[in-house]
């Protein structure tokens, strides 16, 4: 039995036990980072960290990997010791023939799984490989701590921690965001669980997302209006008499996210979950048979006043509650697009319920003024324009735009937060066959452009056959065919956590932290993070087509470099906060 | 005086046939009484949708070949559409599902899917599931004469009826969709799925 420790950097092959060969690093700058953790691993996080590292056993039988027992001991510091936590990761192919590891199995949960099960697609293996988090409390004492990682029939590796003298704020500066969409978590990644069991599964995946510094961003209902059961409280009566009935199963479910409670203990910190998107659509709370009828907009309106005023008495009021309208055309349900609208007379339905939310407030009163409801809206084709459009402006609380589209239009991000808006884009951070950082390119991305946030893909919540086959609609896996039924992380989730990190550890440096960026990424200031609006932006939508508009488009400055860049930006950013 | 035999609304269900009140448990009667019902719920709907709208709430672009981007409707006509499916599938204690469907005028043997009310109408339609291949008895409506299909799996059974404008053309087919039993999912209490047909839809 061989054992050999690699940086969280890069991902290995269990068909060679070496590292894949797009994850190795290629400038000195980078080499070096490796060179320094294959000598002395040692690694450093501040206070409201994690620290990572992964565990390569070279076994002398092809085998699960369930019989070697591997262990931290206490890493033991000034004060204290540091937990450590290991996962088992799982294999995933990403091409013809080619594996590596992606998924992120608790050990205990992948050694009490069925042998059958552990031998999984890939069949017994030589080389397993082991993922090790540990993780830096808010109120840890700084200094070094020293361990020992060990495994039967192989010497202890010694391996350290520098628990650095700062402190990661609380809310990242870039939120990674997991979109995900109605239904799917309880029909088909998790079918058959009920009551507790299925709101314990449901939770475990806001968890698991929470514990990495992301957002699990579940749309609650589907493009016919239809509501998932339970994410919205039951109503009664109609017109001026709608209202809703009880809160009781609604706040049960949801409050201890909206409160902070349900993340109690989390290394992402205890806060509110960030952003929730709420049921309200087309047909919901409103009845659609009365559209454009003065009972529809005053069933809204009411019944969103009145999930202020709830809201507010409950002290949930550090979430932004989104109200997003998802339906398109093309499914045959409503005449609108509220998702990427393209049609210019589209516009005018924005405008009637963003009137709707005006007259919630204002209905609410002080009583519910202090509850955070955002009108969302999701764009691209018309976002050059509407962006700086006088009438369409003001009306949206949060733009979620194509990553194309915000690259080329610079000015986009600057009038959004000139009216307090939030910025976000469509990411697209890839699969397990990406580069290992990409997901932190994207975060370093979307800090430099000064943008707020981004989705890591349109959906990311892995079916079960992703575990085995690389997919990029896949930051969270079933645990399901563990006989877990839990979410499972993935090292992609690991890397957005990182990547969340090192963007506020640019945020601390502020200008420095810019030029930083830019001169490790050969960019020559601003303007080098975006490309010319094209003039076809402010063509009348309906000219515009796919070719044109290339739906895909990235423009990122960090993706022709080095592999490891987004490791160089980090290690030095992070010497620049300390001084060092 | 009164209403003009020509003016009058077709007579397709048995007279007397309800749009509520028990129905017999045994198939076929249970089939045929509830082919009634749903029969009789299309005539009903013949007084609520406007029919000229059905007709004219898909832009002229978009009758034909259009990317998904670019398929429009005029909007206030397809919400009176819309309105109107809605308030038909709650005038009947089936609560079935409805949808209009017309003619692809590039796609001869095709209809498409005009708009839906509450869902989908299982049997036909779904995600991806349109235009379709023109079943035979939604042929019978748009040549004029209302049919009915029962699937395969004698599952869900499907009324069409044909929709005539004001200018006395069938322009449209209504869809009433029943599920006369339940599906093995649907009675493991799992519901519908929002990627439904192994598709994936953002």
């Amino acid at each position: 039995m061989e054992i050999a420790l690699l940086s969280d950097r890069v991902r290995s092959s269990p068909q060679t036990g070496q590292v894949i060969a797009r994850d190795l690093p290629e400038s000195d700058a980078a080499q070096a980072l490796e060179a320094d953790f294959a000598r002395h691993r040692a690694l450093r996080a501040p206070r409201g960290g994690v620290a990572s590292f992964q565990v390569l056993v070279t076994v002398d039988n092809p085998s699960d990997g369930a019989e070697i027992a591997i262990g931290i001991s206490a890493l033991a510091g000034p004060t204290g010791e540091l937990p450590a936590d290991i996962y088992y990761e799982w294999p995933c192919r990403i091409g013809e023939d080619q594996w590596t590891f992606e998924a992120l199995v608790p050990l205990d949960v992948y050694r009490a799984a069925a042998a059958g099960v552990r031998a999984g697609a890939f069949g017994l293996r030589l080389h397993h490989a082991f993922w090790v988090d540990l993780v830096v409390g808010r109120e840890a004492v700084s200094g070094t701590y020293a361990g020992r990682v060990e495994v039967a029939g192989a010497a202890p590796v010694e391996i350290s921690i520098e628990v650095l003298p700062i402190t990661l704020p609380l809310e990242p500066r870039v939120t990674v965001d997991l979109n995900a969409y109605s239904e799917a978590l309880h029909t088909q990644h998790h079918p058959g669980l009920t009551g507790p069991d299925q709101i314990a599964c449901e939770r475990s995946y806001y968890r698991e997302a929470h514990d990495n510094r992301a957002v699990l961003h579940y749309l609650p209902y589907d493009h016919a209006g239809g509501v998932t059961a339970g994410y919205a409280p039951p109503l009664t009566g109609r017109g001026r008499n709608l209202r809703v009935a009880d809160w009781t199963a609604y706040d049960a479910r949801f409050g201890p996210l909206f409160d902070g409670s349900a993340t109690a203990g989390s290394p992402g910190g205890e806060r509110p979950i960030p952003h929730w998107y709420l049921p309200f659509n087309y047909d919901w709370p409103a009845d659609f048979a009365h559209f454009g009828d003065r009972g529809y907009d005053l069933e809204f309106a009411n019944v969103l006043a009145e999930f202020r005023r709830h809201f507010q008495a409950k002290g949930w009021t550090r979430t932004n509650f989104e109200i997003y309208f998802n339906h398109k055309k093309r499914y045959r349900y409503f005449a609108w697009d509220g998702d990427e609208r393209k049609h210019t007379s589209d516009r005018e339905h924005f405008l009637h319920f963003r009137s709707l939310l005006d007259r919630a407030a204002q209905l609410a009163g002080p009583e519910g003024a202090e509850a955070r409801i955002l009108n969302r809206t999701d764009i691209s084709w018309s976002f050059a324009q509407d962006v700086i459009d006088d009438q369409m402006g003001p009306i949206f609380d949060m733009w979620v735009v194509g990553q194309g589209n915000f690259a080329w239009t610079g000015y986009g991000v600057k009038a959004i937060h000139d009216r307090h808006q939030l910025a976000w884009w469509y990411g697209g951070v890839g699969g397990p066959d990406r580069r290992t950082m990409d997901v932190d390119r994207q975060v370093i991305l979307c800090w430099r452009r000064g943008a707020d946030g981004f989705l890591a893909s349109w959906l990311n919540m892995a079916l079960d056959a992703m575990l085995d086959e690389a997919h990029e609609l896949s930051m969270l896996y079933p645990g399901r065919r563990f006989g877990w039924d839990r979410a499972l992380g993935s090292i992609r989730l690991r890397r957005a956590r990182s990547g969340t990190e090192t963007a506020d550890y640019l945020e601390m440096l502020g200008e420095r932290g810019r030029r930083l960026v830019d001169e490790l990424a050969g960019v020559g200031g601003d303007d080098g993070w975006f490309v010319p609006t094209p003039a076809w932006s402010f063509w009348p939508t309906e000219r515009m087509d796919n070719d044109m508009y290339g739906w895909q488009q990235a423009t990122n400055p960090l993706d022709e470099r080095d592999p490891h860049l987004p490791a160089v930006i980090r290690e030095r950013a992070l010497d620049l906060v300390l001084g060092r | 005086m009164g209403i003009p035999a020509h003016r009058k609304y077709p007579q397709w269900a048995p007279p007397g046939t309800a749009l509520a009140g028990p129905l017999p448990e045994a198939a076929p009667d249970r089939v045929r009484a509830v082919e009634s019902r749903l029969l009789e719920l299309a005539r009903v709907s013949l007084a609520i949708l406007d029919i000229d709208a059905v007709r004219d709430c898909i832009r002229p672009e978009s009758r034909i070949e259009v990317s998904s981007d670019d398929f429009a409707y005029d909007t206030p006509l397809a919400n009176a559409v819309k309105r109107g499916l809605l308030r038909i599938e709650r005038l009947c204690d089936l609560e079935p599902e409805s949808a209009v469907w017309r003619l692809r005028p590039d796609k001869p043997g095709m209809a498409d899917l005009v708009l839906a009310g509450r869902s989908y109408t299982s049997q036909f339609s779904g995600w991806g599931g349109f235009p379709i291949a023109i079943p035979d008895a939604m042929q019978s409506a748009f040549d004029g004469e209302p049919a009915s299909a029962l699937s395969g799996d004698e599952r869900l059974l499907s009324v069409f009826a044909p929709l005539r404008d004001s200018l006395d053309d069938v322009v449209a087919v209504l869809e009433l969709c029943f599920r006369l039993r339940v599906s093995s999912a649907r009675e493991a209490g799992l519901g519908d799925l929002q990627h439904g047909g192994g598709q994936l839809s953002d």
